[in-house]
């Protein structure tokens, strides 16, 4: 920070240190000079060193340099041209060597003796006042009584400013409590009811379910015990839970009640037999081709409800193939939903209470979640009226891509229906979002104030992702937050939203973490200089999509990675720049740093070396 | 507001390239008189051709001038394919450039295009091999320019 031409008269005896860089040749004038109050500070903190022959101010003005200085370099006799006025060298005071203080300067600031440090304090309106005084305990106590009774006066209005601030802002927390129903066995029977720990599923639904989209050839529906995960499937198309509101809850508060212990497995093919899949498939077996307790896969001891369907030939690569055969599978899901709705309301088990309170206070951050959008697999659907389910739910390609923001509650509670298949390993299934790590992460990190998730999608045509993504950064911009993470589903085609995206919060100077999955095969081929501050997806011991379910997407030691280094960044400091191709040593010595440094515990997830059998290589 | 906890040292995980300029070559023929070559990264092959693989793919296939649009296919996982079934013309515009080839507006069609699956395939052997592979058969053929296509 600089002084004025009327301050350097005034501190004519104390060093003189360049508050910036100048050129060879340039004039040190009182704008070129640092505040002198912060020089001891500076010294304490290590930053500055004050050689012996330092000038003072009243000796470096008026001279030139005689070559390029950096900022906070110490102006000796060797930096500058010709002779200079001598006079006694000048020395920083410590803290402890400041002199007693009087009172001097212009009547509406308060300020002290320069030699005791001045703090110049301009009180507009009180609302929105953070003040930061960088003085040492010991240097306040010499800061004149009038200064003192300022400082403080200053310090109220702050506190006051903050509680009217607090009483303003504060948006009554949200909160969404999940009830879990535990089931023991599925059978199937007469009706579709929830009887003790028994669920019962109607017999008739399945052809029923069949009829209901004519793209659907057949349907089956199996249920898979633990017993059963050795048994040949078709690949998998999401993973969902099987949740429900209560009475008039609606999504993202109030009461959702869901089975423990019971997922629903979407899997299907075409009618020659070709996989569901996008880029790569998971048919097989499911102990061999999931990732078991991924936040998006089906966890060890669940009971899988399995829907199985064949479509018309051809239509597993056209939206409306997909589509069909989450449609059919949510029919028969919606008709369990109903039956959970009417099951006794003391059998539940656990249960589980969610909070979303604003935190004003705090560094302000949104969650962009981009997810897919270019049809086909590419699917997304928000904002169902039942946790994870389609009806209600409009798909994020009909929102024109755009971003749309849901509040935490409103994503965890099953916001959004997962019809993406972008890769098995990377894959973001509806389940995924029940239990989203970022997003629990920042909701539960009391430093932080988390504004949102926003939801984009990411179009097929460039021209399209150019302009979705401007309007993110419109948006992102209006909402004045201190940091944002992006994170993305997938990899390729959508890693250039990935990047264009980085760049609209970089050009606005918004502190920006992104995740994904790159590694080997999703090294990234586009970028710009604002992604640097990127965390890796990558569990998989070669790098790469190995199509098992779920193994590349994000889990709570990469929200854990992702937090600690948004702060890191909006406190100001660098992040190390990245190596120049994949190293899977990098994330484990970000995790050590985390550990050692914080103290928490972060365990990292096995990956698929850990499954008990692996299928074969594919042919 | 707290002070937020403060981790040091942290090291970015991804290397990010910072997107390169395109590569032109210069134009030193007119249109008129060129001969034009599809090449395109959409997944299009012929129907009696073996499929890309979903999972990643460095081959290519060529695709003889001739070809019919009925022969032809889509095998990609990054687009819906829906138009494309319909008229593989909007991803691989081979009857276009044979009317165009038609009416002067360039001088002929290549004897073979070309298609890949851009899709998450080996990026050292697609600039290694296949780029320059399929370039050794353009130049033998003497084609003068041609059109890329993406999925």
């Amino acid at each position: 920070m600089s002084i004025t031409p009327e301050d350097a008269k005034h501190y004519e005896n104390e060093p003189a240190v360049l508050c910036c860089r100048k050129d060879k040749g340039s004039e040190i004038d009182a704008a070129s000079l640092e505040e002198p109050a912060i020089l001891p500070d500076l010294i304490d903190s290590g930053l500055l060193a004050i050689p012996d022959d330092c000038l003072t101010i009243g000796q470096a003005l008026g001279t030139r340099l005689n070559r390029d200085v950096d900022a906070l370099s110490p102006v000796t006799p060797d930096l500058v041209e010709g002779e200079v006025a001598s006079s006694a060298p000048a020395q920083a005071e410590s803290p402890e060597q400041q002199p007693k203080a009087e009172a001097v300067g212009r009547s509406d600031y308060p300020q002290a003796h320069p030699a005791a440090g001045s703090v110049k304090i301009k009180i507009g309106k009180g609302e929105d006042i953070y003040l930061e005084i960088p003085v040492g305990t010991s240097g306040m106590q010499n800061v004149p009584a009038q200064v003192g009774e300022e400082i403080q006066e200053a310090r109220e209005t702050q506190v006051k400013a903050e509680g009217e601030k607090e009483q303003k802002r504060t948006v009554e927390e949200r909160k969404l409590v999940r009830k879990y129903y535990p089931v023991e066995k599925i059978e199937f029977g007469p009706e579709t009811k929830l009887e003790g720990n028994t669920l019962y599923i109607r017999e008739s639904i399945v052809e029923e379910a069949a009829a209901q989209n004519d793209l659907v050839v057949s349907l089956k529906l199996d249920i898979v015990t633990p017993e059963d995960y050795k048994k040949y499937s078709e690949t998998i198309l999401d993973v969902q839970p099987v949740a429900t509101k209560e009475g008039d809850s609606s999504l993202g508060s109030g009461i959702t009640r869901a089975l423990d212990g019971v997922v629903v497995l979407v899997t299907g093919i075409d009618a020659e037999g070709v996989q569901i899949g996008e880029f790569g498939s998971t048919e097989g077996k499911p102990e061999e081709t999931i990732m078991w307790g991924r936040p998006g896969a089906p966890d060890k001891g669940d009971i899988i409800i399995k829907t199985e369907a064949v479509i018309k030939a051809k239509m597993n690569m056209e939206r409306r193939g997909p589509v069909a055969v989450h449609e059919v599978t949510d029919y028969i899901t919606q008709e369990i939903r109903e039956a959970l709705k009417q099951a006794d309301e003391n059998m539940f088990g656990r249960e589980e209470e969610l909070a979303y309170k604003r935190r004003p206070h705090q560094k302000k951050v949104l969650v962009i979640k981009e997810i897919m959008g270019q049809g086909a697999m590419h699917d997304n659907a928000v904002l169902p009226a039942e946790p994870g389910g389609l009806d209600g739910s409009i798909s994020i390609i009909d929102l024109g891509n755009l971003p749309v923001v849901l509040n935490p509650l409103e994503a965890l509670d099953g916001g959004v229906h997962a019809l993406t298949c972008v890769g098995p390993a990377s894959k973001e299934n509806t389940r995924h979002y029940w239990r989203e790590p970022l997003i629990l992460e920042v909701l539960n990190d009391e430093e932080l104030d988390l504004a949102g998730i926003a939801f984009i999608g990411s179009p097929h045509l460039n021209s399209e992702k150019y302009f979705v993504s401007e309007r993110l950064g419109m948006m992102v911009e209006a909402m004045d937050v201190d940091g944002v993470f992006i994170g993305t589903e997938g990899f390729g085609n959508n890693h250039i939203d990935f990047a264009i995206h980085h760049y609209q919060m970089g050009i606005r100077g918004i502190p920006v973490v992104g995740l994904t999955f790159s590694a080997v095969q999703g090294a990234l081929v586009m970028g710009n200089e604002y992604m640097k501050n990127m965390i890796e997806l990558n569990k998989s011991e070669e790098g790469i999509e190995n199509e098992v379910l779920a193994n590349n997407t994000l889990c709570p030691e990469d929200a854990i990675r992702a937090t600690a280094m948004l702060k890191a960044v909006m406190t100001g400091e660098e992040i190390k720049a990245a190596e120049s191709s994949y190293n899977r040593n990098v994330k484990e010595n970000n995790l050590d740093l985390i550990k050692s440094q914080t103290g928490r515990n972060v365990e990292a997830v096995p990956n698929e070396t850990t499954l008990s059998s692996r299928r074969g290589e594919k042919a | 507001m707290t002070e937020m906890t403060l981790v040091k040292g942290l090291q970015s995980e991804i290397n990010v390239p910072l997107s390169p300029e395109p590569v032109w070559t210069p134009v030193e023929k007119e249109l008129q008189d060129m001969k034009i070559a599809l090449v395109t990264a959409a997944g299009v092959h012929r129907k009696q051709d073996k499929k890309f693989n979903l999972a990643g793919d460095h081959t290519f296939r060529g695709i003889p001038d001739d070809t019919p649009a009925s022969e032809l296919m889509v095998t990609h996982g990054g687009y819906d394919n829906a138009d494309a079934n319909k008229d593989i013309n909007c991803m691989f515009p081979l009857d276009r450039l044979h009317e165009l080839a038609g009416e002067g507006f360039v001088k002929e069609s290549a004897a073979t295009h070309f298609g890949f699956m851009g899709g998450g395939g080996d990026q050292i052997k697609l600039k290694e091999e296949t780029g320059p592979e399929i370039v050794d058969i353009l130049k033998n053929e003497g084609v003068d320019a041609v059109v890329l296509t993406a999925g």
